[in-house]
């Protein structure tokens, strides 16, 4: 049995330290790192509670109630952020993918001190999956948030659409890659393909690029 | 068969539209094309969650509430897209607007006999939005019609979403062997309709793309 909080506590301390001395936007690097770290560690608390109230099995919260509340509680820091501080666009799409970053990187620590370090090649296809899987989800939400920012209404319910697609999107991956053999394989590259994909696009059409998208043809 | 048939040639038709939605928008850089890409990505990645499920456990999914997800953003990104392409400046007369509204609560009321509440909730809620605005930019007589564009756009939202109720409603009768061929029915024609959105979308003569 591996102790998450004592493996939450050890990682975020030198970066909670670090944050401290920084200076500004280093420090809110750091600390959107640490918020996907502690969304992580709640999201453990958060699944086990429901799994027992739904009384589902461990491969059920693994495939259906996981992903719903990953996703969710990983965009919590960033509903916060948005509504405290009213970032502008740019903020918001790497806040995403920060938080995003920090989640990854507490799930491959507590999936390393339950299963071992031996197996590299496996370890390889968990890091590069699960980390381009939590980073597409991030980049999904961000990109979904930079296109509807304009409006309130647009931002709201477009922001709640977008994170919907992004649990279907996690669920997919757990279900895939829990089967071994040629499906972890699979499950593990897609994510990776698509956030190629991804790069290639936003370096060639830089959608990022802080100009205002057009309302419409009309 | 027919329905492996049937959801294969959902799969590919709704791959294809992303695809072709997703170069659209990259091309031409607006909202509207971006939101119709995502209305397509939602809807399909619903469509592989289910599919995955039947693949890996040969039954469809326990709590379905993942793909539920999914398919309440692809309604939503469409409502979105509606809002977007002015859909907001026409409104229904109050019979009507309660008329419209009522639809998706009693159709929600009938399904809760077999289905979820929450969820029947939650589409009762989106379809109502959905409708609203279907139905005030086809039959609204504010003397404000919208552009071409728009109505095509709410007339394929329209059949899209009769179609949805037409599929929902008969497979509560699954046992009745004629009104699983019209779930099978409505489902075509649902899948029919996905390609249109994408025409919808075109520029018609006289408006311009800027």
């Amino acid at each position: 049995m591996s102790y998450v909080e004592n493996i939450y506590i050890c990682l975020a301390a030198p970066l909670l330290l670090a944050a401290l001395m920084l200076k500004r936007d280093w420090k809110k690097a750091l600390i959107f790192l640490l918020a996907g770290m502690t969304s992580c560690l709640l999201s453990a608390y958060v699944t086990t509670f429901f799994a027992a109230l739904l009384r589902a099995d461990t491969l059920t919260a693994s495939y259906h109630l996981a992903p719903t509340v990953e996703e969710i509680m990983k965009f919590l820091p960033l509903l916060f952020y948005l509504a405290v501080f009213r970032p502008d666009r740019k903020s918001t799409v790497n806040s995403a993918v920060l938080v995003a970053v920090g989640f990854a990187t507490f799930e491959n620590v507590c999936y390393l001190t339950s299963n071992g370090t031996s197996e590299l090649v496996k370890l390889l296809i968990r890091g590069f999956g699960t980390g381009a899987m939590h980073l597409l989800c991030g980049m999904l939400v961000s990109v979904g948030m930079f296109l509807l920012w304009e409006h309130k209404w647009l931002r709201n319910v477009g922001t709640f659409a977008v994170l919907c697609s992004t649990v279907t999107l996690h669920a997919i991956f757990n279900i895939m890659v829990s089967e071994p053999g040629l499906s972890t394989w699979i499950g593990s590259a897609v994510p990776m393909v698509l956030i190629g994909c991804i790069l290639m696009i936003t370096v060639k059409k830089d959608i990022f690029k802080d100009k205002d998208l057009k309302e419409s043809d009309t | 068969m027919f329905e492996t048939l049937e959801n294969l040639l959902q799969l590919i038709i709704l791959n294809v539209c992303a695809a072709v939605s997703l170069l659209s928008a990259l091309k031409r850089r607006k909202r509207p094309h971006m939101l119709l890409f995502f209305f397509y990505l939602s809807y399909l990645l619903g469509d592989i969650y289910w599919q995955v499920c039947l693949f890996y456990f040969e039954e469809t999914p326990r709590i379905s509430v993942v793909s539920d997800l999914s398919w309440y953003a692809a309604y939503l990104f469409l409502y979105l897209l509606i809002m977007t392409e002015g859909g907001d400046k026409h409104k229904n007369g109050r019979l009507a607007a309660c008329a419209v509204k009522a639809f998706p609560v009693l159709m929600a009321l009938f399904y809760m006999q077999w289905g979820e509440v929450l969820s029947n909730i939650i589409y009762a809620l989106i379809m109502g939005l959905l409708f609203s605005r279907i139905t005030g930019v086809l039959f609204s007589k504010t003397g404000k019609t919208g552009g071409r564009r728009l109505r095509r756009l709410c007339l394929t939202a329209m059949i899209f979403c009769l179609a949805e109720y037409a599929s929902w409603t008969s497979s509560c009768f699954w046992d009745v062997d004629a009104l699983r061929y019209t779930y099978y029915a409505g489902d075509l024609l649902m899948t029919l309709c996905f390609p249109f959105f994408i025409a919808a979308l075109k520029a018609a003569p006289g408006e311009a793309d800027a």
